[in-house]
Parts: structure tokens; sequence; C-alpha cells
């Protein structure tokens, strides 16, 4: 592939990047706000922690005051929030490819924050689902409240490629360092 | 840094200038002009063989030994 189609690539993922980070948190705080949206029998535009409690038929936001559907929004936001600051470094990584820095030093720490993110994203998921399940049911008829907790193999899955991601921004980190080395050979 | 660079000296006597040298060689300006101040990491063997070629000259021409001074030595002297 040509440096040309490389970087209009790169510029195309960057973009990409941004319009699916502005589209998770708003479809993700729609699902809580909007009938029909998500749910057991909605148009399944929910996300992960959302998607689990809002399939539950003890969870119906459409019958929740406006302080506890303002609760589900922010506290269902908290993961995404902490997943799109990694985006946010995927869309500068991309930005730098796009412009040929292949091998700047802020590119392997962009990387590294992208992997880091991810895998506080699960961190996130995990502790808010207790919390969201608790404040989602908690005026729920007795017998029909309950808190959740689950560690998903998908979250298993994700942890391990932030890990890899991790790594290889590291070595990446060297590269940069072998390359910034081998411009001062002349 | 132990190694000076006597390329300025070269130019000099031989009456090239360094637009002239840097285009010959295929380095830029800005390069040679690092390697004229010691401020570069290395020297590629091809570019050393292509500066000797144009300059006609030898490497010991543009490369000198210049050994740092030995603090054990002064004593001794002393």
């Amino acid at each position: 592939m040509s440096s040309d189609r490389l970087a209009r690539l790169a510029q195309r993922m960057a973009l990409a990047t941004l319009a699916l980070t502005v589209l998770m948190l708003v479809l993700n705080a729609a699902a809580w706000l909007v009938p029909g949206l998500a749910g057991s029998d909605g148009a399944g535009l929910a996300f992960s922690l959302s998607n689990s409690l809002l399939a539950q038929a003890a969870v119906d936001p459409q019958h929740f005051p406006w302080w506890q559907q303002l609760g589900a929004v922010l506290l269902s936001s908290v993961p995404l929030l902490v997943l799109t600051y990694g985006l946010m470094h995927l869309r500068a990584l991309f930005g730098g490819y796009a412009r040929g820095e292949y091998f700047a030093p802020t590119a392997a720490s962009h990387m590294e924050a992208t992997g880091r993110s991810v895998a506080y994203w699960v961190l996130a998921n995990t502790l808010c689902e207790p919390l969201l399940s608790a404040w989602t049911t908690m005026n729920a008829p007795v017998g029909q409240r309950f808190v959740s907790v689950s560690i998903e193999s998908s979250a298993i899955v994700a942890l391990f490629l932030a890990g890899c991601v991790i790594v290889i921004a590291r070595v990446l980190s060297r590269a940069s360092e072998l390359d910034r080395e081998n411009r001062q050979f002349v | 840094m132990p190694i000076d660079i006597t390329l300025a000296v070269v130019l000099a006597r031989e009456k090239v200038k360094s637009k002239d040298l840097a285009a010959a060689v295929g380095i830029t300006e800005q390069n040679l002009s690092l390697l004229k101040q010691g401020k570069v990491k290395g020297l590629r063997f091809s570019t050393l063989e292509a500066i000797c070629k144009y300059l006609n000259c030898q490497p010991g021409d543009l490369l000198r030994y210049v050994p740092e001074a030995d603090p054990s030595d002064e004593s001794r002297v002393k």
C-alpha cells in the first residue's frame, strides 16, 4: 500500500473513531431515555453494560422518574467515558499516521494509552454493573430488586487484547528510539 | 567528542561549497552542517566514500582522533 493510500486510510480511521465515540455515548444515553431503542423487544441499540441490564424484565426505564433515568445514564456512561479517553488517543494515533509520523514517540504513547483504557473500561464495567443494577431496580417490587455482578468471557478477551496492545506499544516506543538514533546517522 | 571532524578544513582547502558537496553526496545541507559540527551520531561508509570521492581525499583527512584527557594521567604527571 502506497504512503498516500495509507495516509488516507489513517485519516478515515481517525474520523470513524470519532464518529463511533460520539455515536456510542449518544446511543447509550438514548437507550435509557427513548422507549423502544433497547431492551429485550427493542431495537437492540444499547452498549455492553446498558444492554445487559435493559434486557432484564425488571428494568423498565419508561417507568423511571427523571432522576432515576438521569442516574442510569450517568452510571452507564462511566465505563464508556473511560473507553472514550482511549478512543481519543486512538484517533490521535491515526491522525499522526495520516501525517506520516509512523515512528514518533507520541505514537507509542497513544497506543499504550488506548490499551490501558480498554483494560480500565473492562474494570469500570465490572465495578459499575452492581451499582447500576441496584440503581435501576431500587424502586422495583420486592423480589425483583437485584444487584448484578458478572465477568464474561468477552471481558477476559478484551483484557488479554489490551495487554497485547500495551506490549506492542512498548515495542513501538523502542522502535521509535532506534529510528531517532538512526536518523542521526548521515 | 574524541572524533574530530575536519571536513570544514578540507572544504576550505579544496574551495568546495557545502551546498555542492551535499548535492553530490546525496545528503541534505542540514545534515552536512551537523556533520561538519560533529553533531551526528554516526557516519555511514557509503556517505564517507561519496565524500572522499568528491573531494579526492582519504578518510583520515576528514576524521581525527583526539583522546580525552584522563584525570589519572594528570595526577601521575604531577
